[in-house]
């Protein structure tokens, strides 16, 4: 089963950060449309289930 | 009513309502209401009329399709 | 080719005006904004480039990639249904704190500043807790809905009963809504239309950080709680700091929500500098962003990068996300300079170049131009060609009286001058000791056509503050010295920033009533035929029983009265509301005076700021002039023959319309016109607002202005005395002459205006157009500058410029694709000329180009 913490986007969220939480995360993507690029980054649960997920790609 | 006349009359359930027309626009602060831009006086000016039933007023006047927003206020 | 400016004959010389910059002469009038655009770096020209503008004409988003995003709708409601129980102003703080912590933080490529109000660059933000209509105007419209839809939908119903507008429609009759919500005799009131601003006490931040606000907090609340236990229980005393330790505690809760948002940008800045970027140097700079975002705003800013960070970072949260407002009130060459000191001069931190210092002031200006709210329709038609309103402020005294001009000013000016953006605006205030370098810059803006700075007299505004401060209810109003530091709170009223004291609700001031559309109602007896075919206002008696101009004036001032009484009722019924359900602990939280009294920003109010818009009061003066002369002094004409024509939209009467049209009218310095035109400002306008106290115990005055309405309501007022049509726009600003009737030159303006006594009005409104080829002369400035000094002299509030040929203006609306750089001034904003409709086109075109000749220089004073 995917999951976020297995995916590439996701960055575990180190301790001592404000928003820590034990298997929390960044999920962090790149876009891009005609104007440029950016990054987003939405805070997620590694446990959280990825399979509906558009952006997962799994971790190497 | 004479046909391209502006002279606006309620008709409830209407197919040519104001909703629908080019010329029509939802009021800014209460949707169900609008307002028509489709009278212009010959300076070029519009003179807007506000439409108290958006969706069951129609006109002569009615034409559908989009206004381009250089023929808005 | 260019047009230079004819050769003039003056004081015994030929005087010849070659353009400043000789370059110029084989550049086509047709072209010349297309050549001032010099952004300052590659990196702000590619910014620029790539811009995700926001601006809208005629109500719709000009890129069509511009959409409402759902997920600050999504996460505020989440958070107030599950936070049932707790005090509101807590409520307030967890909505804000669930908001932040879960929202989509974004990082655009090239940005030195970064921080977004939504999910997606390319979204605006909705606000349902404040006006449920202005959110369905999105949902409804498939173009630019939030998705789901659906979701978008129930969460905005959800609303409806908790909204601010909802809360205050039930104070007033059936009648009294459908007037307020017609947009005719006055502008829609904010718990409707969801509009609103702030002046944000940015200078707290920046000085003592987050983490310093959260500890005063904690000394605030241990002090009540050892009150509450001390020995002998007394309720009537202690009880009070119940509601006091929540909102210092909402205070601890939004601030650290603040500082951990900010904290996330800069650790996505460190994961795309280390997972994603290639180039060595920006991987440097985006660590460097990510140092920024962990010190500021938790702790006080240290360099000039720091500082501009720190203010985005608290603009985002008190203009779009804790709350939505309008505006960029703050005076930025004040609270920046120290930071521009210790990095441009002292290079003790963050070490640049002023160079370096102008670039990150473009940088900001392109944030703000890719920022907007979720404005409803009406808004966004009311602003055309624009994103919002964004206003800061420059110039004047500092507190000890010493010039506040200062290489930062010129830092700020540089950039808007380099990067060509219609926001955010300048306003600039001029004082006679401002060094001329800076007032140099000013010039070169105004010539290249921003339209901005406007111009405010520094000595009348700080005055200003001073009478305003006697009406304060804690005796806690502006000092002598705090009375320096005022900004425009929006387009055109001067307001105190600093730490304390400062505008937080429009609720105080702000908002619109059109005095043309009202002067169309006396004349029909409280009843509007023009537009929306209804009863408005009270029932004043029929034109053709006045018999004097005195019974006229009167009876127009009863509808007058009627309608602001209406208006200000409306502003304080919202902010009993706002008081009660819309807290903005955040704002609190950085104001000196919530702090220390423990009253939230809503409620606290130190220095009254009271003040309404008359809109299209020229067009309803110069018809008061001309009905006086043609009625009631010359007799040429009756009132029914007045009404009969009016009723025709003057067709069958076109020679009376001439002769209405041909009566004097203000601008020209006519005796004749200004004598009634000053009363018009003086006893009517203004007299009748100050008869008014609204919440804060002080007076209510006017600010004469336009932005878009004067188009909008000019479209909703039929013909009117001063030979209008119907449909046409009016007068475009406060106290400016109409549209093509200033006709005795720029002096002769000055003279008319400096008639109406600037200390009975909060603010005016004038927008005057300059000759193209004097301004771009070599001697523009010389000029300009003697007409600056003069009309300094004449204690004028307020001023601001278009200069720009109609060759241009006639060429960008055959080839708009190519004039994307020409900006024109609207209002009390500038707009793109090619994002307005061609009605809002040909009103700037209709305004009269002034020309500066022999007698104009004689009288200016002017050596050539």
């Amino acid at each position: 089963m995917a999951t976020c913490e297995k995916c590439r986007s996701f960055y575990p969220i180190p301790e001592g950060e404000d928003d820590y939480a034990e298997g929390k995360g960044d999920c962090v993507c790149e876009r891009k449309d005609a104007k440029g690029k950016w990054w987003d980054s939405k805070p997620v649960m590694g446990e959280a289930t990825a399979d509906k997920c558009p952006d997962y790609v799994q971790k190497k | 009513m004479a046909a391209g006349s502006y002279d606006m009359i309620i008709e409830p359930g209407t197919t040519k309502a104001c909703s629908g027309c080019k010329w029509g626009n939802a009021d800014f602060v209460n949707p169900l209401k609008g307002n028509c831009v489709g009278a212009k006086n010959h300076m070029g000016g519009i003179w807007k009329r506000m439409i108290m039933d958006y969706y069951n007023t129609t006109c002569g006047k009615y034409e559908e399709g989009e206004v381009n927003f250089r023929d808005h206020v | 080719m260019a047009t230079r400016h004819k050769p003039m004959e003056y004081k015994g010389k030929t005087i010849e005006f070659p353009f400043d910059n000789p370059a110029e002469e084989t550049i086509p009038d047709s072209e010349v904004h297309e050549h001032l655009a010099k952004p300052t770096t590659e990196r702000t020209k590619r910014l620029k480039g790539r811009c995700r503008w926001k601006h809208s004409a005629g109500g719709e988003f000009v890129e069509g990639d511009v959409k409402a995003g759902i997920e600050r709708m999504r996460l505020i409601t989440e958070a107030y249904k599950t936070d049932t129980g707790k005090p509101h102003v807590i409520r307030r703080a967890n909505l804000l704190d669930n908001l932040l912590n879960k929202c989509t933080v974004i990082v655009q490529e090239d940005e030195l500043i970064v921080g977004f109000n939504a999910e997606n660059p390319n979204f605006v933000p909705l606000y349902p807790e404040q006006s449920y209509m202005a959110c369905m105007d999105y949902i409804l419209d498939p173009k630019i809905a939030p998705q789901p839809v659906e979701e978008a939908k129930e969460l905005a119903e959800y609303w409806i009963e908790h909204s601010l507008q909802k809360k205050c429609e039930t104070y007033f009759t059936q009648h009294e809504i459908d007037v307020m919500y017609s947009l005719t005799t006055f502008e829609v009131p904010g718990f409707a239309a969801g509009f609103n601003s702030v002046v944000p006490t940015y200078e707290t931040v920046i000085e003592d950080g987050l983490l310093k606000r959260i500890e005063l907090a904690e000394h605030h609340i241990a002090a009540a709680k050892e009150v509450l236990g001390a020995a002998h229980w007394n309720a009537p005393e202690r009880l009070k700091l119940l509601p006091q330790i929540d909102l210092w505690q909402s205070m601890i809760i939004s601030c650290k929500a603040v500082i951990a948002w900010a904290r996330r940008h800069g650790r996505l800045c460190k994961i795309i500098a280390e997972n994603f970027e290639t180039n060595p140097k920006r991987k440097e700079e985006l660590l460097k962003m990510a140092d920024i975002c962990q010190r500021v705003p938790a702790e006080p800013a240290q360099g000039l990068w720091d500082g501009l960070q720190s203010k985005w970072f608290v603009f985002l949260v008190l203009h779009a996300l804790e709350r939505y407002s309008s505006g960029f009130a703050h005076k930025p060459d004040k609270l920046l300079w120290p930071l521009y000191k210790a990095s441009v001069i002292d290079k003790s931190f963050q070490a640049m170049s002023h160079e370096d210092a102008v670039e990150l002031f473009e940088c900001e200006r392109l944030k703000i131009s890719e920022n907007a709210p979720g404005k409803s329709k009406g808004f966004r038609s009311v602003f055309p060609g624009s994103n919002d309103l964004f206003i800061l402020t420059l110039g004047g005294l500092n507190r000890d009286g010493s010039d506040g001009c200062n290489d930062c000013t010129d830092a700020i000016l540089e950039a808007a001058r380099n990067i060509r953006t219609t926001e955010p605006s300048i306003a600039f205030r001029w004082h006679p000791k401002g060094r001329l370098k800076t007032k140099n810059l000013v010039f070169q803006c105004v010539r290249d056509g921003l339209g901005y700075p406007s111009i405010k007299h520094d000595i009348i505004n700080t005055q200003q503050m001073l009478y305003y401060a006697q009406f304060s209810q804690n005796n806690n109003g502006a000092t002598l010295e705090e009375a320096h530091d005022w900004v425009n709170v929006l387009c055109m009223s001067p307001g105190l920033c600093g730490r304390r004291k400062t505008q937080k609700t429009r609720s105080e001031g702000g908002s619109a009533i059109f005095s043309a559309k009202i002067l169309e109602t006396t004349l029909n007896n409280g009843y509007d035929w023009s537009f929306t075919n209804t009863q408005l206002g009270p029932q004043t008696g029929n034109v053709e029983d006045f018999k004097t101009f005195e019974d006229l004036w009167e009876a127009f001032r009863e509808q007058f009265r009627w309608n602001i009484d209406l208006c200000i009722r409306a502003k304080d019924v919202s902010r009993y509301w706002e008081i009660r359900i819309l807290e903005n602990p955040f704002l609190s939280a950085i104001d000196d005076g919530c702090m220390e009294l423990g009253r939230e920003s809503m409620e606290l109010s130190e220095q009254p700021n009271g003040w309404h818009n008359p809109i299209t009061s020229i067009t309803a003066a110069n018809s008061l002039v001309a009905i006086k002369k043609l009625i009631y002094d010359d007799k040429k004409y009756t009132f029914q023959e007045l009404i009969k024509a009016l009723h025709s939209n003057w067709e069958g009467y076109e020679e009376m319309r001439k002769d209405f049209l041909n009566a004097p009218k203000w601008g020209n310095d006519d005796p004749y016109a200004d004598e009634i035109v000053k009363d018009f400002f003086e006893d009517f306008l203004s007299g009748e607002m100050r008869k008014i106290t609204n919440y804060s115990g002080g007076p209510v005055m006017p600010v004469g202005q336009a932005i878009g309405l004067y188009m909008e309501i000019g479209s909703r007022t039929g013909p009117t005395p001063d030979g209008r049509y119907g449909g046409e726009a009016c007068d475009d600003g406060g106290i400016s002459p109409y549209m093509g009737t200033d006709k005795k030159g720029p002096t002769a303006v000055l003279r008319s205006v400096s008639k109406v006594n600037s200390h009975t009005q909060k603010a005016n409104l004038l927008n005057q157009r300059l000759s193209a080829p004097i301004m771009r002369s070599d001697k523009g400035f010389k000029i300009w500058l003697a007409y600056m000094n003069t009309w300094c002299d004449f204690e004028i509030d307020h001023i601001q410029f278009n200069v720009v040929s109609n060759e241009e203006m006639a060429a960008a609306q055959k080839e708009p694709e190519k004039h994307a750089d020409l900006i024109v001034r609207v209002a009390g904003f500038s707009a793109r000329f090619v994002d307005l409709s061609t009605y809002a086109q040909n009103t700037i075109m209709a305004r009269h180009e002034q020309d500066f000749e022999v007698k104009d220089f004689e009288y200016l004073g002017v050596e050539l």
